[in-house]
């Protein structure tokens, strides 16, 4: 009965996150919270009034939060990945190596990111030039925290810097 | 799969800006194109690597049974969340 309820409650989020995305103007992952907090706090006082606070209550709402954090995985997946973009293009018909690199703009995947950084509050483009705002350097001090935290030895701005100097490509 | 390595392209995009107090889109651009250029042959190679794609003799390639699976699971997702397009 428990799973019952943690189904009915994803599905119910879902639903409508269709209709917040409808109208709303929300990023996309900031629409589905708006829906499936307020679906969580009623599942739970749900799951509280059926089976009191017991295994099945506790099961009921982690099951829900889980199902709700594979949702939001895969649609930033299938927003943001190379890969399923690549796959979405071999989905009509068998594609050469170098049809599929000319039918994917990285132009214009750049060119999306950036306007995704500027609509969240992390870049600011003013006259042509682009610069960070607060939020922005407060990303990028938390990177270089984690950064030095795992002690990644190659960072991710290597690439860039590697090639602002030398003028070829190098792999991040 | 690299939902995380999206959001690593923007973190990129972030790190190339910090590094100067301001910089133009076409710099920008300039230097993530070529990157993107080598990243995509990767991805190529890593989802053939994964049995999700598979090449033809005739060096074309195709999605493979999971692949497949996984794309009409993603396309329907992105029909619900109304995503235009992905990447």
């Amino acid at each position: 009965m428990w799973l019952v309820l943690s189904l009915t409650g994803f599905a119910l989020a879902v639903v409508l996150h269709v209709f917040a995305r409808m109208g709303g103007s929300l990023t996309i992952v900031l629409s589905f919270l708006s829906v499936s907090i307020p679906v969580a706090v009623v599942l739970a006082a749900l799951a509280l009034w059926m089976f009191a606070i017991s295994d099945e209550s506790f099961a009921a709402v982690l099951v829900y939060l889980a199902l709700c954090e594979t949702y939001i995985f895969l649609f930033t997946l299938a927003a943001n990945s190379v890969s399923v973009s690549l796959m979405m293009r071999l989905k009509s018909r068998p594609t050469s190596a170098d049809e599929l690199m000319q039918s994917y703009s990285t132009r214009a995947m750049v060119e999306r990111r950036i306007e995704h950084l500027k609509s969240g509050g992390f870049l600011i483009e003013e006259h042509g030039q682009i610069a960070l705002l607060e939020r922005g350097r407060a990303l990028v001090r938390a990177f270089a925290l984690a950064r030095g935290f795992f002690k990644h030895r190659r960072s991710l701005d290597t690439g860039v810097a590697e090639q602002d100097k030398s003028g070829q490509r190098s792999r991040p | 799969m690299d939902a995380g390595r999206g959001k690593l392209y923007s973190l990129q995009i972030l790190l190339r800006v910090s590094r100067q107090a301001s910089v133009s889109r076409e710099e920008i651009l300039a230097s993530c194109e070529a990157i993107g250029a080598d990243k995509k042959r990767n991805r190529l190679h890593d989802l053939q690597s994964l049995g999700l794609i598979a090449q033809d003799p005739d060096g074309t390639f195709k999605l493979a049974g999971m692949g497949r699976m996984l794309v009409d699971m993603l396309s329907l997702i992105m029909r619900l969340t109304t995503i235009r397009e992905a990447g």
